[in-house]
């Protein structure tokens, strides 16, 4: 599954790929210029293997006219904010409507409270992002990438709820009797769900294309 | 007084009317009015360079650079094959007009350009919003973080100026990531080439430094350097940046749409598929296009994809196009980036290469190992390629005009 990480400038989410992916934190990251990548695979509850395919973005995406290329076929996203620097909750509200003027319809969001280590500097309450998550009907969970508190669960939750509506979709359409499924064009959209037949190294199987 | 503090005037007119002195009086003072002045490239990062460009190059940029007037299109000939990074400070300085071509001329406006700059550090200091001055401040904390010469004075703060001043004047009063990486690196090399151009143990540390401890050298020079001569030099330097910016509509890397990256990146893309048919056809089998690889190598000039002491001779070659065809330095930018896709596209014509691999490979060149020298030849080929391709259009042009098709 293709996931993408948005949020404003200097929230972390460059750490929390870096932590979900290599487990490793950096003190001395740089800021993301454009868009970088990496991948990881989760087995899930019922014996899948999934793969995700993690897009990491500048924090100053909303600047830029270039988003289209970077959000065509992510069916997740983890909006980023920083419980240490309430503008960037505020900006939450600007990160949706990006999401939904370039994502695909059916995106996954799950808004993320990040640097939740820093207990001392809070200014954004957990009970705040919660009932925003809520009146917009996205999935809310606070991490620090520092200290690996919950990265593993914001990544399996929000890769485990595509799965989810994947399935879902799957199954509706086959009731519907179509059967059959188109390939995307872009690879880089491509849903792949690959049986846990414990070789992650075997070719992926494609079940579904989303 | 510090072994970077001024000489007295020198025998080419150099006189310290600017109210911080120039970064170049002494510069020139040591470099070109001295007889045994010569180019010695045995040290550090230059061994390389040297091999491939003996004397006979810098012996040709000294006679551009000494004269009463200064031969600019030599000099720009001359960067094209690398300055080396004593002669760096003055070699963009010339490129960028900052230097006027009269030396006699030097004095006046580079005393108007300082007190410029001061008033435009007050400027930007009044009128920046508050929002956008953190921002740059958090990037100025991001800016190199290897190096920590950025996260504590007095870089930080003559970087976070430079920023603040940018934004303010060029850029509607908006911050653009991609920049800081820039701006940093260009006063760095800025400050290590004035001050390898003179003597004293800093300098002698610095020229005898190895890339690993370079950094922590220009920390310890930048730290113990008068203040006034750190502006002078941060002036100068942000002069330069603003002048290679101001070429072929670079300055819209960093306005908040960045329409100039999306021109650069179409631009990729169809010389690609024009050039490199069986590249472009990999990659697009694999869904990627330029703006997942290319975006950061256009939006910080390279700076994050080489080593310190490779971007200098691919500045000088910036700068060399910014003085010689000012309107087609975006074109160059394009052709540096195709030539990477030359150099390095091979692996990514394997029919079984996953999209994963594809991506890694071109986010991640493998460039580390890359020289002076190899940046000196990576130049010359993307010139010469951007070369072509222009007499090519004008031909197009030309056969277009002398020969109209009729109207259906």
């Amino acid at each position: 599954y293709t996931v993408v990480l948005i949020g404003d400038s200097a929230v972390g989410k460059s750490n929390l790929l870096s932590r979900f992916t290599r487990d490793e934190f950096s003190l001395e990251s740089k800021s993301t210029i454009g868009v970088e990548f990496a991948t990881r695979s989760i087995s899930t509850d019922d014996g899948k293997v999934l793969k995700a395919q993690i897009w990491d973005t500048a924090g100053q995406e909303r600047y830029r006219a270039i988003t289209s290329a970077y959000y065509r076929g992510a069916v997740g996203a983890l909006l980023v904010y920083d419980i240490s620097k309430y503008e960037t909750f505020s900006n939450v509200e600007r990160w949706l409507k990006e999401l939904r003027d370039h994502a695909e319809n059916h995106i996954e969001v799950m808004l993320v409270g990040n640097k939740s280590d820093l207990r001392h500097l809070r200014v954004v309450m957990t009970e705040d992002a919660e009932a925003f998550a809520q009146e917009n009907g996205i999935s809310f969970i606070e991490t620090s990438a520092l200290d690996a508190s919950n990265v593993e669960e914001a990544f399996s939750s929000i890769l485990t709820k595509i799965y989810e509506k994947v399935s879902r979709k799957s199954m509706n359409s086959d009731a519907a009797g179509s059967g059959k499924t188109k390939p995307m064009a872009n690879n880089a959209s491509k849903v792949i769900v690959v049986d846990n037949e414990n070789d992650d190294a075997a070719p992926a199987k494609k079940k579904k294309c989303c | 007084m510090s072994n970077l503090a001024r000489h007295g005037d020198d025998d080419l007119g150099f006189e310290a009317d600017s109210e911080f002195g120039s970064a170049y009086d002494e510069y020139e003072y040591d470099e070109y009015s001295c007889s045994e002045y010569g180019y010695e490239y045995g040290d550090g990062d230059d061994d390389q360079l040297a091999e491939a460009y003996p004397r006979a190059l810098p012996l040709e940029l000294e006679h551009a650079l000494v004269g009463l007037m200064v031969d600019v299109q030599q000099v720009a000939r001359c960067a094209f094959r690398g300055v080396g990074s004593r002669a760096r400070a003055v070699t963009w300085g010339v490129l960028a007009g900052l230097l006027p071509k009269w030396h006699g001329d030097r004095p006046a406006a580079l005393a108007n350009h300082h007190l410029g700059y001061v008033y435009a550090v007050e400027a930007a200091a009044v009128r920046l919003a508050p929002s956008v001055m953190d921002r740059i401040d958090t990037d100025v904390e991001r800016t190199l973080p290897r190096a920590c010469v950025f996260s504590r004075p007095p870089l930080s703060i003559s970087l976070a100026r430079m920023l603040r001043v940018y934004a303010h004047a060029r850029a509607d009063g908006q911050y653009v990531q991609g920049i800081s990486d820039l701006a940093g690196l260009m006063l760095v090399q800025y400050l290590a080439s004035v001050s390898r151009a003179t003597s004293g143990p800093h300098a002698d540390a610095l020229a005898a430094a190895q890339p690993v401890l370079w950094w922590a050298s220009i920390g310890e020079l930048a730290a113990s350097v008068p203040l006034e001569f750190l502006m002078a030099v941060e002036a100068e330097a942000f002069a330069c940046l603003d002048s290679l910016l101001a070429a072929s509509g670079l300055r819209g890397l960093y306005t908040p749409t960045q329409p100039r990256v999306l021109e650069l990146l179409d631009a990729v893309d169809v010389l690609l598929e024009n050039e490199l048919p069986a590249l472009a056809a990999a990659l697009a089998a694999r869904g990627i296009s330029s703006p997942l690889y290319a975006h950061r190598w256009i939006a910080c000039l390279f700076a994050r994809e080489l080593p310190v002491g490779v971007l200098g001779p691919i500045w000088d070659a910036l700068f060399a196009y910014r003085a010689l065809e000012a309107n087609r330095l975006g074109a160059f930018v394009v052709a540096l980036c195709i030539e990477l896709l030359r150099m390095y596209g091979k692996p990514l014509l394997a029919p079984d290469l996953t999209f994963e691999a594809a991506i890694h490979h071109l986010q991640h060149l493998p460039l580390d190992s890359w020289g002076p020298a190899d940046a000196v030849r990576f130049t010359a080929r993307a010139a010469a390629a951007e070369a072509i391709r222009h007499r090519a259009h004008l031909l197009v042009e030309a056969e277009a005009e002398a020969d109209p098709s009729p109207d259906p």
